[in-house]
């Protein structure tokens, strides 16, 4: 079943005089299924961030839908919606966002504490999930005070800890180095394997190549799409670089 | 090319309006300020005013302590300007501006906002001038009118303090662009924070100022002792405020963080973690605020009260029309006092005055040292400090009755009565070296005379003693002198009763020579009224000018606190809306910190002058106020207008804080 459905969405921004219209996004469809980890690629100005910011309710469509579990966001309400994220949407940003002012456990539990949870419960579900990212030691630890990698998969954790429907991870590898990179795209397989669905938007394709899904976007729209099949990281890396290729040539012709 | 310099000075201004339109406004305020103080001062009119120039002397404390206060002030507020301006400049340098260059740009503005500042200010000044000066010459009963004029050496006095400040502004900010790299520049609006750490022992020391100062504005007694104490205690808890905004809060904080239950709370959550941060940052901004708080309502109830107590002061000061003390070499004889008695009958009755009281009394007065049941001259020993000092007073029994209204039992050659406001239980007194029996303890029926010395002295160090006759009073005058004491209460307008004293002295001087005494001092109501309204009058004029120049500082500290931390909770409050906290959340949030921190200063402003209450009472009578309830009006009158104030301030600011977070 399809865990996250979009459907013909559209965005258009008007300059603010109203004088010019860009189209960031023109009759996208696609959909994730449970458990799904999926990454989506595309160029700087292909509408990836826009994407993003619309399955994130953070922005409006100005045609079509998005559907997550069959429930358009479209309809929900303003009020509810920041509710509505918490509860089913998990991020990952790429620059962490995490809080200076809030230990890494604070920062972990911030969206726990929004929800109203006891403390019982919300330390019960902090240690197993600190554990499997191995930062149980770097709870009581300062963003300021910890590396990139260890800042990021406190933000995983921030992620996760909701038990969210879809995970959404915007360019998360961007402002790591390869070591920590590769060490977040494990963590990233570790909990997919434990049946969290995922999508990725990134630039990197050794990123991408950890997905099962490839989605290419360009002008607004899905270009193309490669499934992993049996292939290797390896081999999917070589794929996606070819299409990325073809990709670009196409451009130029 | 200068044009170019100029222009872009105008263009930095325009953009930094936010900082600059509050800064524009404190220098042209200040200016007026400075301008109207000194011109009045100044005045020609001030100085050819009756009175013992206690105006004068008020009026020169007002232009330094204005002038101080705009030094600080302004150079408060440029220092912050500048700090969140060094990425701006940084930006200039990294575009190829050379520091010469940004120099002359950060030159043209000075220029400009010294132009503005003090041009403003002084057509302020000169329009304002009168009106100010009208309002001091209402309050000090004076009658002149007041010409419109504009005084010169005010306008160039201001221009040069002014000159010379934004200079010197201009050098530190000359010298902070010069000790910085570009990159430092830029960043400089940037620095990692680390979470403070609770400092138990500062906190501790802090606790144990303000405990301390309490204590010795709670327990003290004595005018004296106060007035010693005042600064000591001041200075203590001015300490401990400090403190308790630096570290008692973090400490206070921190333990509310340890509590779990507490702490992991959505509204707890966000407030305990942001106040920790807000109070490293603030924590000095929030003690300044308390304390100028605190200065601003001592400063307003106490001449409010000065002024609204005068009549009341006046009354309790001057107890009758005329007092007159003379100083005789023994107890004057009946023909002596019968003499005087007809003359002050004959002065009034040759002015028309109907004097509907006469009194009279004669005492002898000597300073001593008191130990228990003994007292000897305080002259007699050379070691004797201050606080081992006395007073004795001795007066007949037949005065004592007309003073108390009603006849005692007779006393005993050699016994005496003793009077004293703690209880006298011994049953021999040693004065001088005499033992005399105690048949009893005197009570005066409402105030003694001379009453207010117990304020001075504590109330242990002072002695009545009732003895049985003049003779027995003449045995006290050996070395001291007695006094006569006349008090005379009479009708008439204030110009009728101004006659009738200068009639009275005259007659004093005459019979001098005849009945053998000297002057001690004839004091009449309605002189001091004058004397009073313009002390008092001058006080409140400078309580109220002074009070809202400190009020305006604060309410510039709390403005520019409130954009800097908007600036800084800006990126936080983005976060957590990201994360999944909704906007009222994030609204509610804010909302709750801004009240904390806005708040407790005023709070704690409020119990320190609760806490000196004790002290400020006792400080009042020497400007001979007495009247405790009108002063607690005064008190609880202002601190609620200023809160007034305060909470509109609190409003208005926070509007643009809000938008700032929210942009």
């Amino acid at each position: 079943m399809s865990i996250l459905e979009v459907r013909n969405i559209s965005k258009i921004y008007t300059t603010r005089f109203g004088s010019a219209k860009v189209q960031a996004l023109s009759d996208m469809n696609f959909s994730v299924e449970e458990g799904e980890y999926a990454a989506i690629m595309g160029e700087s100005g292909s509408g990836k961030t826009t994407l993003l910011n619309i399955l994130a309710s953070l922005d409006k469509p100005t045609g079509g839908e998005v559907l997550l579990n069959g429930k358009s966001l479209t309809m929900i309400r303003e009020k509810e919606l920041s509710a509505f994220r918490r509860d089913n949407l998990g991020f990952v940003f790429q620059d962490f966002n995490l809080l200076d002012n809030f230990s890494l456990k604070d920062n972990i539990l911030l969206p726990l504490v929004l929800q109203k949870k006891a403390v019982s419960e919300m330390e019960e579900r902090l240690e197993p999930i600190a554990e499997r990212l191995g930062i149980t030691e770097l709870l009581a630890k300062y963003p300021y005070e910890v590396s990139g990698g260890q800042k990021q998969r406190a933000a995983v954790a921030r992620a996760i800890i909701t038990k969210p429907q879809l995970i959404l991870a915007d360019e998360p590898t961007g402002a790591l180095d390869s070591k920590a990179a590769a060490g977040l795209l494990k963590v990233f397989r570790e909990i997919n394997g434990d049946g969290q669905t995922i999508l990725m938007v990134t630039h990197s394709i050794n990123a991408a190549s950890h997905a099962n899904r490839i989605l290419f976007i360009k002008d607004g729209e899905v270009f193309h799409q490669l499934y992993r099949g049996n292939l290797t990281n390896e081999q999917l890396y070589v794929k996606i670089s070819d299409t990325l290729t073809v990709l670009s040539q196409k451009t130029k012709g | 090319m200068n044009t170019l310099y100029c222009r872009l000075a105008m263009t930095n201004l325009k953009n930094n309006r936010q900082f600059y339109l509050p800064y524009i406004l404190v220098g042209v305020v200040s200016a007026m300020m400075f301008y109207i103080m000194r011109a009045i001062q100044g005045n020609k009119g001030i100085d050819a005013m009756r009175g013992y120039g206690t105006l004068k002397i008020v009026l020169f404390l007002g232009v330094i302590i204005v002038g101080l206060c705009t030094c600080i002030f302004l150079f408060y507020t440029n220092s912050f300007v500048m700090k969140r301006r060094k990425k701006e400049l940084g930006v200039y340098n990294i575009l190829g501006m050379e520091k010469k260059h940004i120099a002359k740009v950060m030159a043209w503005e000075a220029v400009i906002l010294y132009g503005v500042s003090v041009g403003g200010g002084l057509v302020f000044g000169i329009l304002f001038h009168k009106l100010v000066a009208m309002f001091l010459y209402h309050l000090t009963g004076l009658a002149e009118s007041i010409p419109f004029s504009v005084s010169g050496w005010g306008c160039l006095q201001t221009i040069e303090l002014f000159g010379i400040l934004y200079l010197v502004m201009l050098c530190y900010n000359f010298f902070q662009v010069k000790l910085a790299n570009p990159i430092a520049l830029l960043h400089g609006t940037y620095a990692g924070e680390r979470e403070p750490k609770a400092n138990w022992l500062f906190a501790g020391l802090g606790v144990g100022c303000i405990v301390t100062g309490y204590y010795l504005a709670l327990t003290v007694y004595g005018v004296i002792e106060a007035v010693n104490m005042f600064f000591v205690a001041v200075l203590l808890v001015i300490a401990g405020t400090y403190a308790l905004f630096i570290s008692v809060s973090i400490v206070v904080l921190k333990l509310l963080k340890k509590n779990k239950k507490y702490y992991y709370q959505t509204a707890h959550f966000i407030t305990v973690s942001g106040m920790i941060y807000r109070m490293k940052r603030n924590a000095t901004g929030l003690a300044n605020i308390c304390i100028l708080s605190t200065m601003v309502l001592v400063m307003i109830s106490t001449t409010v009260c000065l002024y609204a107590g005068t009549e009341a002061s006046l009354q309790n000061n001057f107890p009758r029309e005329i007092n007159a003390t003379l100083y005789f070499d023994s107890v004057p004889d009946d023909a002596a006092q019968e003499y005087l008695r007809e003359q002050i009958a004959s002065v009034a009755e040759e002015q028309g005055r109907k004097m509907t009281h006469v009194s009279y009394y004669t005492d002898a007065v000597v300073v001593t040292h008191n130990e228990a049941n003994a007292v000897e001259r305080y002259d007699k020993n050379a070691s004797y400090g201050f606080s081992d000092m006395g007073m004795l007073y001795v007066m007949t029994k037949e005065d004592y009755e007309l003073y108390v209204g009603e006849p005692i039992d007779e006393l005993e050659q050699g016994g005496v009565l003793v009077a004293s406001l703690t209880d006298f239980l011994w049953d021999t007194i040693t004065i001088f070296g005499q033992n005399y029996t105690v048949e009893g303890q005197a009570v005066f029926p409402d105030d003694a005379p001379d009453g207010e010395m117990t304020d001075f002295l504590g109330s242990t160090n002072v002695l009545y003693v009732i003895v049985a006759d003049d003779d027995a009073l003449n045995r006290f005058c050996v070395q001291d002198q007695v006094q006569y004491h006349i008090g005379i209460e009479t009708d008439g307008t204030q110009a009728e009763r101004k006659a009738f004293v200068s009639a009275f002295r005259g007659m004093v001087e005459d019979c001098k020579a005849q009945l053998g005494f000297a002057t001690g001092w004839i004091t009449s109501r309605v002189e001091q009224q004058e004397i009073y309204l313009e002390m008092n009058g001058g006080f409140l004029f400078l309580g109220l000018f002074l009070g809202s120049m400190f009020l305006m500082i604060t309410v510039l500290i709390i403005y520019y606190k409130q954009i800097s931390e908007g600036f800084e909770d800006r990126e936080r409050f983005a976060i957590m809306t990201k994360v999944g906290m909704s906007r009222d959340m994030v609204k509610s949030a804010i909302r709750t910190q801004m009240r904390m921190v806005f708040f407790l200063p005023i709070t704690v402003a409020v119990v320190h002058l609760a806490m000196a209450f004790p002290m400020l009472k006792l400080m009042m009578q020497i400007f001979g106020l007495a009247n405790v309830p009108l002063f607690v009006g005064c008190l609880i009158a202002t601190a609620a207008v200023f809160a007034v104030i305060y909470f509109i301030v609190f409003r208005v600011t926070s509007g643009s804080y809000y938008r700032l977070v929210y942009r």
